[in-house]
């Protein structure tokens, strides 16, 4: 047996090895790095729905820790966690869907219609968080009739969208 | 009465000590988002702790050595290496994403930031590895871990629909508007938050730590087939807690807290204070727990002195490996990255290098002249090979689900 061959067969053995790696690690970067541009209109529109089901989420999360705050049945420390929480969130989803180029005149109206609602909620997030650190009961009752004017719009309008 | 006792207390702190960070975490993530329809997940991946638990304890009562020194001593250097360098890197996450969870937990009891705790709890950890007994270790905390049972309690508050329960459970679906990968990346993660290999190295060591012999098998066996599925019903219970509070109101849980809300609204601020309590005991005995598995593991692997039978000199290098693992861990947290996705990612990659961890053992259980008599049968060998290749083909499909679901978003 020619031991030559078996060298070969290795060195072709591990060059396969190295190209399927390469190419394993290129497709996993291109998976996992890249964040999709809205390049048309639907997946523009999909961003909208997304980013109002998610802003619905934070406003309903925060104000039930709030509301089981008012009836004493968690503590301050919780609360605040949770709220300041999706106050955080809430700006992250805000920055995110204005960075979003929208691509036609149509989606240009669509972000003019729950760019208010979403500053709405994220605003409403923070006076709620300011209320629950200073204790201010009156306060974060205020802040919870606040929330619901955005909460309501977001609600309708990732209902149209989805 | 003291054997009755001692068999209770077993089953007991297995029940506790089943539930950890990556439980909690996915268990609430899932039953805000999924409701009942990924219980499956958990019902596998329970049993198949339960029967690799089993074995690996059944290995190490007749074999009198750990899973792996066995898997060294049977399988080679290089296969020892490849699952001792993988289970150590696994471990490091599941460390530190404990550590995270008591620290977090911590930030949810006191309103100050998790960060200040991080440091306090890897050095809480190193003490209690350093000065409790073994046995204290797993007692006190498993037992003291039950307080999680405030979330099957509050689901009998809750009042929720039993029926609708039940058919989300047997009639798994997708939800609507949700897509087919982002669930099977929950159910896999489900699936690796039960199978964490390092429960398998920490139970198989602990039997040598506790001098199991063949005369044990009996007891470690009520251990493992009754403690493991009672401890895999209180991840269900974080689940289904979440079912009638979180889901209708379109929660997406990313914070620990979250997960309380259901039994703050069931049952008022004494079940917040059980809930808390229980993820503090239930993470921070994993995060003891897991240093322990990478202390043993290398001990094991190298041919050291290991276990807390010994006094803390005379198993230097164990020691000093449990203490280097604390340090990397609470520095890899210190970093400020968000220990909810430490706890994820440790989770998922469990599930990929699950195979390695656990194929040894199937390979050990069944060499007839190591175990004798007490070799696995046929239905014990047909459901291990059952689950090797569940564990396989998960492994194979969690890293694409990962990176296309850009990690279950």
């Amino acid at each position: 047996m020619n031991p030559y061959d078996g060298n070969s067969t290795r060195k072709c053995l591990r060059r396969q090895i190295r190209v399927a790696l390469a190419i394993a690690c290129v497709a996993i970067s291109a998976s996992g790095c890249f964040v999709a541009p809205a390049t048309s209109v639907g997946d523009y529109r999909n961003k909208a729905a997304n980013s109002a089901e998610a802003m619905v989420g934070f406003i309903a999360s925060a104000s039930r820790a709030a509301q089981l705050d008012l009836q004493h049945r968690s503590g301050f420390a919780l609360t605040d966690d949770v709220v300041t929480d999706a106050e955080g969130d809430a700006g992250s989803v805000v920055n995110a869907f204005d960075s979003r180029q929208p691509p036609n005149e149509a989606s240009s109206r669509l972000k003019d219609e729950i760019d208010d609602p979403l500053d709405a909620a994220s605003s409403g997030l923070t006076d709620l968080r300011i209320a629950v650190r200073r204790g201010d009961v009156s306060a974060i009752r205020s802040a919870l009739v606040e929330l619901a004017a955005p909460d309501r719009k977001l609600e309708r309008l990732e209902s149209t969208l989805s | 009465v003291s054997r009755v006792f001692k068999v209770t207390l077993g089953v007991m702190t297995a029940i506790g000590g089943f539930v950890d960070i990556g439980n909690i975490v996915t268990s609430g993530i899932t039953g805000a988002r999924y409701g009942t329809s990924l219980v499956w997940a958990v019902v596998l991946g329970t049993a198949g702790m339960t029967l690799y638990g089993e074995m690996a304890g059944r290995v190490s009562a007749v074999g009198g050595r750990a899973t792996m020194q066995i898997v060294r001593e049977r399988l080679g250097a290089r296969v020892g290496l490849i699952s001792a360098i993988s289970s150590l890197i696994l471990n490091l996450l599941t460390i530190a994403a404990e550590i995270g969870g008591v620290s977090l937990t911590l930030e949810l009891l006191t309103g100050v930031s998790y960060i200040v705790f991080v440091p306090i709890v890897g050095f809480a950890a190193w003490l209690t590895i350093w000065r409790m007994s073994f046995s204290a270790i797993e007692n006190v905390f498993g037992v003291l871990g039950l307080a999680l049972v405030v979330f099957v309690v509050a689901i009998v508050h809750l009042h929720p629909d039993v029926s609708e329960l039940w058919h989300g459970t047997v009639h798994p679906f997708v939800p609507k508007g949700e897509a087919h990968p982002t669930y099977f990346f929950y159910a896999v993660s489900l699936f690796g938050s039960c199978l964490v290999p390092y429960q398998v190295l920490f139970f198989s060591s602990g039997g040598r730590e506790e001098r199991w012999t063949t005369e044990s098998i009996g007891e470690m066996r009520l251990n493992a087939l009754v403690g493991f599925p009672l401890g895999g019903l209180l991840s269900i219970a974080i689940m289904v807690a979440a079912v009638p509070v979180l889901e209708p109101l379109k929660i997406e849980v990313s914070n620990l807290g979250q997960v309380v809300l259901p039994v703050a609204q069931a049952l008022g601020f004494i079940g917040v204070a059980f809930a808390l309590f229980g993820f503090l005991v239930a993470t921070f005995a994993a995060a003891a727990e897991s240093t322990l598995a990478n202390g043993y593991l290398v001990a094991q692997y190298f041919g050291w002195s290991w276990g807390k039978w010994h006094k803390p000199v005379d198993a230097g290098r164990f020691h000093l490996v449990c203490g280097a693992c604390l340090v990397a861990a609470t520095g890899f947290i210190l970093t400020t990255i968000n220990p909810i996705t430490v706890t994820i990612l440790s989770v998922v990659l469990g599930a990929v290098a699950v195979p390695i961890t656990y194929l040894p053992i199937l390979v050990v259980a069944n060499d007839a002249g190591y175990m004798g008599r007490f070799v696995n049968g046929r239905i014990s060998n047909g459901l291990g090979v059952f689950f090797l290749v569940l564990m396989v083909v998960v492994s194979l499909v969690t890293l694409p689900l990962l990176f296309f679901t850009k990690a279950g978003q």
